[in-house]
């Protein structure tokens, strides 16, 4: 500086204005470190004034527990003649401190020595209010954050990462940020940190990968991270933003379970369950639903219910039903027909309900159905078997009216037959005979019928009344050239059953098979266990039957017999009788081949009556 | 046959008029005496009076019925009972036998097979008056 005055009074001012215009504190002391010089920026800093300073040593304005630290600085800056730059506290005259950059170097002599030094000191409460605040930005974020730098190396964390990942701020800073990486994923993540920071920019880590940390305790958990890059003039570091999922991995999956759980209890309920959304479009569609109609529910998504399902006379109403649920009904209930994809009509009986959005508009209609067809069969025969109840108590009263009059008729033909000679009148009166007789023989069956009794059980062995059975038709059999074929299981359990019945329906049944065979043929019975149930098979190899025959054979009345042949009921006495067992009857039949007849009816579960069955005895 | 011979009765219990007169006129073959009543009243009366032979009755008639019947065994011990009845089931018939019945049919009956149970019935009786 002294050169430089020397020179030139005028620059000699221009370098004092300037040296006291900067802004950065600048001081000049005496190898004893006697303050010589100071600028307006140095006593502002210190909030002495420039005539206290240079009253004042340098050491006075550096607090006394970084003294001897500072003095090094000072020792090594007079012996080397290089400047060094060092971050300290400047004791300022309130007493408090200021935290300041100094960068110090000897002033030197003409004879190359040391004559003083000088400070350029920065005053760097700005730098680390800004640093304060990264700081307490960071830490006070709810999710982890951490700085790296471009080999890895953690330079920063916050409390929650600290609480994330079970370590203590110390034992994470300075090291690898791999060491918060699953084992097993480290080598690909040292990888792909390397290629962030050759193309770095803000972006969630992973791209729809599952990403996981790993705890000090070991214990991996799944996590979701932001990446920051953020650029100094000299480098490149990276703050992440950590987050924990598990707790939200947590609620998918208990989610996913009560999904899974809605979607087992919709595919396994009998019922079925469609979903519709505001315009009648299905959303959903069961298996239940699948089964009844044939239609996958691949083929149904997205079509108008009422363009697969609905037949034509019932369009409006279902439109109707669908137009007052959207319009506020929370559910009401309606039975329709619903066409199959073969064109079967199936009757449901629904329970409509609807799902609202939050603003209260319906954003579905869940529609539950059971498919009612068989119970209206059910009901269907129900009427029927009431209505052939009363035709019982009809025919009862009827017998005992008729039963005289036709005697007069009857006694009155034999009568006279015995007495006239005429060939003509004779003819006459054997006709009215056998008319009477036929009514007696209707009458008889209808009464057979109409008496039913419940049945009188008894221990039976089926095998034998089978044999019994035949043997009323050995005869008949061999007359119309009939073989027969027995396959009776040695071991089949006795059941419990009216034997007179059983009679009858064997009669009637095998009766049926003879009519079936006038030119003769094979009859096959056959016997044998089934599970809980006995089954009997009868099977004939005669003129079969149409399905629309085979559709009424049990019907009262119904027969396809000569008049006067069959009465139409023995049938429908066995059905009854095999029903009043418990049992069932099934029939196949095709035409030019024959007809089979299956009998089931069940083992008496509650005694023993099998051969092999073990009843426990009842302990007192 | 004898002028002076003395038939065997035959009771006929019928309520039906015609079915009366068409067994009575069946049972006039056989060489019987026949008296006839149209209810059970009538015929337990009519017991008393003539001891017949054999008693042909309908079991649903007025004062009739299985009740009657039992009376009817009661009042004529050992005289041969032959039931006729409309369409009877079953039970009527295993209870009328039970009382004693000897014999049992049900409406409408062929004639013959009826006539033919009443000769064997009376067999003796028959015999006896004819010769």
């Amino acid at each position: 500086m002294t050169g430089l005055c020397r020179k030139d009074s005028s620059v000699q001012k221009h370098f004092e204005d300037i040296f006291e215009a900067s802004v950065d504190a600048i001081g000049y002391v005496a190898s004893d470190e006697a303050i010589l010089l100071v600028n307006r920026a140095f006593s502002e800093l210190t909030g002495f004034s420039k005539e206290e300073l240079l009253r004042m040593n340098a050491r006075d304005l550096i607090p006394e527990q970084h003294k001897e630290q500072r003095d090094r600085v000072v020792a090594q800056v007079l012996q080397t003649g290089k400047p060094v730059e060092y971050e300290i506290d400047y004791l300022r005259k309130n007493g408090s401190q200021v935290p300041v950059s100094i960068t110090l170097f000897a002033v030197k002599g003409d004879d190359g020595k040391p004559t003083g030094l000088a400070a350029i000191v920065r005053n760097l409460t700005e730098r680390k209010r800004a640093e304060e605040q990264f700081r307490l930005v960071v830490e006070s974020s709810p999710n982890g954050m951490l700085m790296i730098d471009k080999g890895g190396t953690i330079l920063l964390v916050n409390r929650q990462i600290e609480q994330l990942f079970g370590y203590e701020r110390a034992e994470l800073i300075g090291q690898s940020v791999e060491m918060l990486v699953p084992q097993r994923m480290r080598p690909h993540h040292a990888g792909e940190r390397a290629k962030f920071f050759a193309h770095s920019e803000s972006r969630a880590m992973g791209k729809g990968r599952d990403l996981y940390g790993v705890r000090k305790d070991g214990q991996e958990f799944p996590l979701e991270i932001g990446l920051n890059p953020i650029r100094t003039p000299d480098e490149v570091k990276v703050l992440a933003s950590v987050v924990d999922i598990s707790a939200r991995k947590r609620a998918e999956r208990a989610l996913q379970k009560e999904r899974d759980f809605i979607d087992a209890v919709l595919e396994t309920a009998g019922a079925l369950v469609v979903v519709l959304d505001r315009e009648g479009r299905i959303l959903r569609f069961n298996r239940a639903c699948e089964r009844t109609t044939g239609y996958s529910s691949e083929e149904v998504m997205g079509h108008y219910v009422w363009d697969l399902f609905i037949i034509p006379g019932e369009v409006e109403g279902v439109k109707a039903v669908f137009e007052r649920l959207r319009g506020g009904e929370l559910r009401n209930d309606y039975e329709n027909y619903w066409k199959g994809k073969d064109g079967v009509l199936k009757r449901i009986s629904w329970s409509n309900t609807v799902l609202t959005g939050s603003d209260g508009t319906v954003e579905y209609v869940v529609a539950a159905g059971l498919d009612i067809t068989d119970f209206k069969h059910v009901e269907a025969q129900l009427r029927k078997t009431e209505r052939i109840a009363e035709l019982g108590t009809l025919a009862s009263g009827m017998a005992h009216e008729i039963g005289t009059p036709m005697n007069v008729i009857l006694g009155r033909a034999e009568y006279l037959l015995q007495r006239t000679a005429d060939e003509g009148m004779k003819k006459g009166l054997a006709t009215i005979v056998t008319q009477i007789e036929r009514i007696t023989k209707v009458m008889n069956q209808l009464l057979v019928f109409a008496r039913r009794k419940q049945p009188d059980r008894q221990v039976v062995d089926l095998g034998e009344i089978v044999e019994d059975s035949l043997e009323m038709f050995q005869e008949r059999m061999t007359h119309n050239r009939i073989t027969v074929e027995k396959a009776i299981e040695a071991n089949v359990p006795l059941i419990h059953a009216d034997r007179d019945q059983l009679v009858q329906v064997l009669i009637n049944l095998v009766t049926n098979s003879l009519h079936a065979m006038p030119e003769g043929g094979r009859l096959r019975l056959s016997l044998d266990r089934e599970n809980s149930h006995v089954l009997l098979g009868l099977s004939d190899t005669g003129h079969g039957m149409s399905e629309e025959v085979r559709s009424k054979i049990f019907e009262p009345f119904f027969t396809t017999k000569d008049f006067g042949k069959g009465t139409g009921l023995g049938l429908t006495v066995v059905k009854g009788i095999i029903e009043e067992h418990g049992g069932t009857i099934a029939v196949e039949s095709v035409v030019d081949r024959g007809t089979t007849f299956w009998i089931r009816l069940p083992l008496d579960r509650t005694e023993s009556v099998g051969t092999s069955s073990i009843t426990p005895t009842p302990s007192p | 046959m004898t002028q002076d011979r003395k038939s065997a009765v035959v009771l006929i219990a019928e309520d039906d008029r015609e079915m009366r007169s068409l067994l009575r006129d069946e049972l006039y073959d056989l060489g019987v005496s026949i008296r006839e009543a149209a209810d059970g009243d009538e015929a337990l009366r009519s017991v008393l009076d003539t001891r017949p032979a054999l008693i042909l009755t309908d079991l649903r008639m007025p004062a009739g019925g299985l009740d009657y019947i039992a009376r009817l065994r009661t009042f004529a011990p050992g005289v041969p009972l032959v039931l006729i009845t409309s369409f009877g089931d079953q039970q009527t018939k295993a209870n009328a036998l039970a009382l004693g019945v000897e014999a049992y049919f049900d409406k409408p009956v062929r004639i013959s097979e009826l006539k033919e149970a009443v000769r064997r019935l009376l067999g003796p009786a028959l015999d006896g008056e004819i010769d």
